[in-house]
């Protein structure tokens, strides 16, 4: 029965049909001379009005209920056709026009409240009165008024001071067109008014007898209704037109938003975010978008003024609701049903997208490790190689190897062991930088003996020009730590040296502290690189052999912040790198101490 | 006839290694250390058998294995530190005829480029191989233990065995045997090889679990080692 509707036509329709079938119970009446009872021709205006009253807009039950009374006064017994406001009958027909339209009014609204009580759709009534009220705007309504006001009771006088010359269809034919007057400037309910009001002033002063409300001409009465009809059925045409263009207007304007909607889905404003905007900008409401997380919502996006009490809650999703603020027309209503659904769509869609940026910032680093290990694993692998090839080859029997073969195979075996222990060494240091484990212990140094040890650990330290005076202050620093970093610079300078200028070792006094320089002619390295040089593990995959994985830079600059100083890459003036380690100097009179 | 090898690595030591092993066994070795120079010495030289390292500094092995692959078919060994299989399955689906991984022993090494040798100049067939468990007759399809009995094989493991033992101490890849037994729509179908070889190993070695003869290459083949 979630189906089931209570049937509703608006005043517009129901007046002119009421109208209508009153007037064929007249007619029937009429021919029937008297084999319908009073009672039965009253009962049965009160039917059609009690009908048409529960179908219609509760207001229409009034004028309904006059004119079923009108019908039921003048065709309800002999003489038919002749108005006689005071008589007994016209009484008892007012009392049961009144009732049946009351009844009418009263099923009509409880059987809307009841059937669409399950729909939650009381809104969809009240806008419906809304947009019947607003087909024309009040302040037209106001003017119409104000005309009808004005002309009628003019016409009137005029009408009646030429009453010699005009006969009664003439004057209804002028108030015809007062009424349509006011239709066209004021829309449906004031032509109502104005048609009333038309009919009286006609039946009191141009009926005979008159200046009373009693029509003894049958013909007089049958033009009296005919016009409230024609007037009442003009005014519901001027309605229905208002009415019409007003909905092409609000469709245009549901178009245009849904275009929006469509277009956001496809460009850039794809979010929740964006969709509550562009449904913002077609109704103006303050609308908010909740997500459910666990118990509770919580709020996702939300535009416009959301302060008061939401005047709707819109369910999207088991876990999406839309709350509205503002009052919704049943057109807002369709444009949120669309919207929402295709903010939870533009949420998926927004949540799919940062996970595939998430998986594919993953799978970078996967990447990135897989090549590191590549890297690491080669130059491991590659001087054990060396080595177990040499010894291998030593071991075998079935040649007898010359003095020149083994001493190179054995000077192979010894160079790569030192390659291997120089890497594992770095990898050691790296880790204890990276972990925190380098406890730097503190001392006043001498730069002399620290460069002479770290020149003798290097392969090709012996080739490095030194110019280290004997009179600088010992510095503050861990001996240990900075030998590993003097010796990993050196290490770099010569590799890039080979075949060239040799690499120079140089200390000085820097300011208030102490600069030991090592200086390469290689090709040196572009400015905007200088700082990569120090980051570790800068080589990936295999195919490099030069460089190794670039730890040793990683780990001097490591060390050598480690005991407080700093280590800086710049231009060897005429081509090459310049490593410049700035440590503090120990304070003088603690050496004179 | 001395023969000659290529070999393509750019560490030094292992080079130095390579070249005073195979001198000493009489090959002529002419070294290259990067990939481009590698390409060059193989057409001037025309060797018997080139080594390749794949992490070379100017290209990847394996693009020198495609460069080779598409005039020569001399047998490339390759000497590489990758030790995961989607790399060995690269360099042989390129076209490579063996894979040792560093670090490596001088002996298999030199086992493996005796064995691309004599594939690269075939001798005339031995008709008999002859191991210290059993001995295979090619010309008359038929295998003897030592003690005199007779092997029965069926004939799919006899298929098996006679590709393994003409390649004897080469790589022989999954991919060529399904072909050269089951023909090319069977080259994915490598669960028949573990079948078949673990009954032509409960037949012919003398302890199956640790074959000596019909041994397995992980991710790659097999191998008839045979010294």
């Amino acid at each position: 029965m979630n189906d089931a509707r209570w049937p509703t036509v608006g005043a517009p329709f129901a007046l002119p049909v009421g109208s209508t079938l009153l007037l064929v119970v007249a007619a029937v009446a009429a021919q029937s001379h008297g084999r319908l009872s009073a009672l039965a021709v009253t009962l049965l205006c009160g039917l059609v009005v009690a009908g048409m009253s529960a179908m219609s807009d509760p207001i229409a039950a009034l004028p309904l209920g006059a004119i079923g009374w009108l019908t039921a006064t003048s065709f309800a017994q002999s003489p038919y056709g002749e108005l006689h406001p005071g008589s007994h009958h016209a009484a008892l027909a007012a009392v049961t026009l009144a009732t049946s339209a009351a009844a009418g009014l009263v099923a009509g609204l409880l059987g809307r409240m009841t059937t669409s009580a399950r729909r939650g759709a009381t809104l969809i009534n009240m806008s419906r009165l809304s947009v019947l009220a607003s087909a024309v705007d009040r302040r037209r309504q106001l003017w119409a008024l104000a005309l009808g006001a004005v002309v009628l009771p003019s016409l009137t006088a005029i009408l009646a001071a030429a009453r010699d010359s005009l006969n009664l269809g003439d004057d209804l034919l002028f108030f015809l067109l007062a009424v349509v007057a006011v239709a066209i400037v004021g829309g449906f309910w004031p032509a109502i008014v104005a048609a009333t009001a038309a009919s009286l002033l006609v039946n009191w002063y141009f009926t005979e007898p008159f200046h009373t409300f009693t029509i003894a001409q049958p013909d007089n009465l049958l033009a009296l209704l005919l016009f409230v009809l024609v007037a009442i059925t003009v005014s519901s045409v001027v309605h229905l037109a208002a009415r019409r263009s007003q909905q092409a207007s609000r469709s245009r304007v549901e178009a245009e938003a849904l275009l929006q909607l469509a277009r956001s889905v496809l460009g850039e404003d794809d979010t929740p975010a964006g969709i509550l905007r562009h449904l913002h900008d077609a109704n103006r409401l303050g609308l908010q978008l909740l997500e459910r997380v666990g118990q509770e919502w919580a709020p996702l996006a939300s535009v416009g003024d959301l302060t008061g009490v939401p005047t709707t809650h819109m369910s999207v999703r088991s876990d999406l609701l839309l709350v509205v603020h503002g009052s919704l027309t049943r057109h807002d209503r369709q444009l949120l049903e669309a919207g929402s659904g295709q903010a939870a769509a533009a949420l998926d869609r927004d949540r799919l997208r940062t996970q595939a940026a998430q998986s594919e910032a993953l799978a970078a680093g996967n990447r990135m490790r897989t090549a590191l290990l590549a890297a690491v694993s080669h130059d491991l692998r590659t001087p054990l190689a060396s080595i177990k090839a040499g010894i291998s080859s030593l071991r075998q029997t079935d040649v007898s190897w010359g003095p020149d073969d083994e001493a190179e195979l054995l000077e192979d075996i010894e160079e790569s062991t030192d390659r291997l222990g120089a890497l594992i060494g770095n990898l050691l240091d790296m880790s204890r930088l990276q972990t925190g484990a380098v406890q730097p212990f503190v001392q006043g140094t001498s730069v002399e003996e620290i460069a002479a040890l770290a020149l003798r650990s290097v392969p090709g330290g012996s080739s490095v020009l030194v110019d280290v005076p004997e009179d600088l202050p010992l510095v503050q620093t861990d001996a240990g730590l900075l030998e590993r970093a003097i010796a990993n610079l050196v290490s770099n300078a010569t590799r890039y040296a080979a075949g060239g200028q040799s690499p120079e070792l140089v200390a000085h006094v820097d300011g208030d502290g102490l600069a030991i320089e090592v200086v390469d002619h290689g090709p040196g390295v572009a400015p905007a690189d200088r700082d990569r040089i120090f980051e570790p593990f800068q080589r990936l995959g295999d195919h490099d052999m030069t460089t190794g994985v670039g730890l040793g830079l990683a780990v001097a600059r490591g060390f050598v912040e480690a005991v407080g100083g700093t280590l800086t890459a710049s231009e060897t003036p005429g081509g090459g790198l310049t490593m410049t380690v700035r440590l503090p100097v120990l304070p003088r009179q603690v050496v004179d101490a | 006839m001395t023969s000659s090898v290529v070999v393509i690595d750019d560490e030094p030591a292992i080079c130095r290694a390579l070249r005073i092993n195979l001198v000493a066994r009489e090959f002529g070795v002419v070294v290259a250390h990067d990939g481009a120079s590698g390409l060059a010495a193989v057409a001037r030289e025309r060797p018997d058998v080139v080594i390749l390292d794949l992490g070379l500094p100017d290209m990847d092995g394996v693009d020198v294995i495609h460069g080779l692959r598409g005039w020569t078919s001399t047998p490339i060994i390759v000497l590489s530190a990758r030790e995961q299989e989607a790399a060995k399955v690269a360099a042989l689906d390129a076209g490579a005829d063996d894979y040792v991984t560093k670090p490596f022993g001088m002996d298999e090494l030199l086992a493996r480029v005796r064995a691309a040798v004599r594939r690269s100049a075939p001798a005339a067939d031995e008709p008999t191989i002859t191991t210290a468990d059993f001995s295979i007759d090619l010309a008359a399809r038929l295998v003897t233990s030592t003690d005199g009995t007779t092997v029965r094989l069926t004939p799919t493991e006899w298929a098996i065995l006679e590709v393994l033992a003409r390649n004897r101490g080469r790589l022989v890849t999954q991919r060529q045997l399904l072909q050269d037994v089951w023909g090319p729509a069977y080259e994915s179908e490598t669960n028949y090889l573990r079948v078949y070889l673990a009954q032509l190993r409960r037949k012919l070695e003398p302890d199956p679990p640790r074959p000596r003869y019909l041994l397995t290459e992980p991710g790659m083949g097999y191998r008839f080692a045979y010294a």
